[in-house]
């Protein structure tokens, strides 16, 4: 296979260069081209997130496509570029959380899990790589069945690597609660996981 | 592992501190304590399977968006496209009597664009009001290009001579608005409201 040619999904444009709070405000401004920027920088952690959450991928894209048009509509009033990130991780989440509300509960979400786990079990055979990914199965099934919001918490702080005061800020609640709440994830999810062992 | 609900070991241990030394060797209180022996094991587990599955996620090319998604949220916008006031081209005129308008957006796009063609500068948020007096303005006998009032933040690089480059920027926005839309530009308010790296 020849090696893929370096072309970019946009244009090279003199907006590419520019720092990421005046992308920001420019499409604050209204500017279309820094908010396709904006949309490349954020649609794929934005869909991550909304797959960790929701695991349904069209529910996740249209999380994403919501989050982005949300945004596109109330960034005027944004107080500040530098507040963008944690801002957009705010909508996208509160989309999730509002759609689990809604979601009719399914109660094979967990049964499914499991016949997945024994499919993708290795046979005794010391696979490194069916081993590694059997426990991410495990992980994702006990991760699943934790509550939204305590799940929101540890999905941020754990795949997104925000810190407890811009999480507190994006669900509205005390960073002591965030610390708590991942503080309790931690063990039922290492106890669900040895639980498949 | 017993824990309560704040997240406590029997021993006393809080289960993120635990979590906190897991990458390390264990102090002197946890390698002679059960619980957090156990604790720390389990953990242990816990933080490879989160490490591989933050890596996972992010090598997955599945992981992402269709790029119909892209598509349908840039086709909204651009159908929502924000172009802010319309201003009168020329003074004293109003759309109602048939007056050629611009929209602050347009405006804005040039002093911006002169603004990029400044090394060392970024232009920001952009806000254009008319300055002319509509009583005033009435009252001339033939049509005179409408005036304008600029407020332009941007943003410079760290080597920038800023009072220098404020006032070559001043000056260039006046002439390429009227060159390129035709209207007087009263005064340019510019804001260096942030510095970025080279």
């Amino acid at each position: 296979m020849p090696p893929a040619s370096p072309v970019p999904d946009t244009p090279v444009s003199v907006g590419s260069r520019l720092d990421p709070d005046t992308v920001v405000a420019r499409a604050q401004d209204g500017d279309l081209d820094a908010f396709e920027q904006l949309v490349d920088l954020f649609q794929v952690k934005l869909f991550r997130l909304a797959y960790r959450m929701l695991n349904d991928r069209g529910e996740a894209e249209d999380t994403v496509q919501e989050t982005m048009i949300i945004a596109w509509r109330r960034l005027p009033s944004l107080a500040t570029p530098a507040a963008f990130n944690g801002w957009i991780y705010q909508i996208a989440t509160r989309q999730c959380l509002s759609i689990l509300r809604t979601r009719v509960r399914r109660n094979t979400d967990v049964a499914d899990a499991d016949t997945f786990v024994e499919r993708s079990s290795p046979d005794d055979g010391p696979d490194r790589t069916a081993e590694k990914s059997a426990a991410l199965h495990r992980l994702n099934a006990v991760l699943a069945t934790l509550p939204d919001e305590q799940r929101a918490c540890w999905v941020l702080k754990e795949l997104h690597d925000l810190s407890y005061q811009e999480i507190a800020n994006i669900l509205q609640i005390p960073v002591s609660t965030v610390r708590g709440r991942i503080a309790r994830a931690r063990p039922l999810l290492a106890e669900g996981m040895s639980s498949w062992r | 592992m017993a824990i309560d609900e704040e997240a406590t070991l029997g021993c006393g241990r809080r289960i993120d501190q635990v979590w906190a030394n897991i990458e390390n060797p264990p102090d002197v209180h946890e390698s002679s304590c059960p619980d957090c022996t156990d604790a720390r094991s389990r953990l242990g587990r816990l933080a490879d399977a989160t490490r591989e599955l933050r890596a996972a996620d992010l090598a997955d090319a599945d992981l992402v968006p269709r790029r119909a998604v892209k598509a349908n949220i840039m086709q909204i916008a651009r159908a929502e496209v924000r172009r802010g006031r319309r201003l009168p081209l020329l003074r004293g005129e109003d759309a109602a009597n048939g007056a050629l308008e611009i929209s602050e957006q347009a405006i804005a796009g040039v002093a911006r664009a002169t603004a990029d063609r400044i090394p060392g500068v970024h232009a920001r948020r952009c806000v254009v009001t008319s300055a002319d007096d509509q009583e005033l303005a009435t009252a001339q006998p033939a049509p005179e290009p409408a005036s304008i009032s600029i407020n332009l933040r941007i943003s410079v690089s760290a080597e920038t001579q800023i009072p220098a480059t404020v006032e070559l920027l001043r000056t260039k926005i006046i002439d390429d608005v009227a060159e390129e839309i035709g209207l007087v530009t009263r005064k340019v308010d510019v804001l260096v409201e942030d510095v970025h790296d080279a």
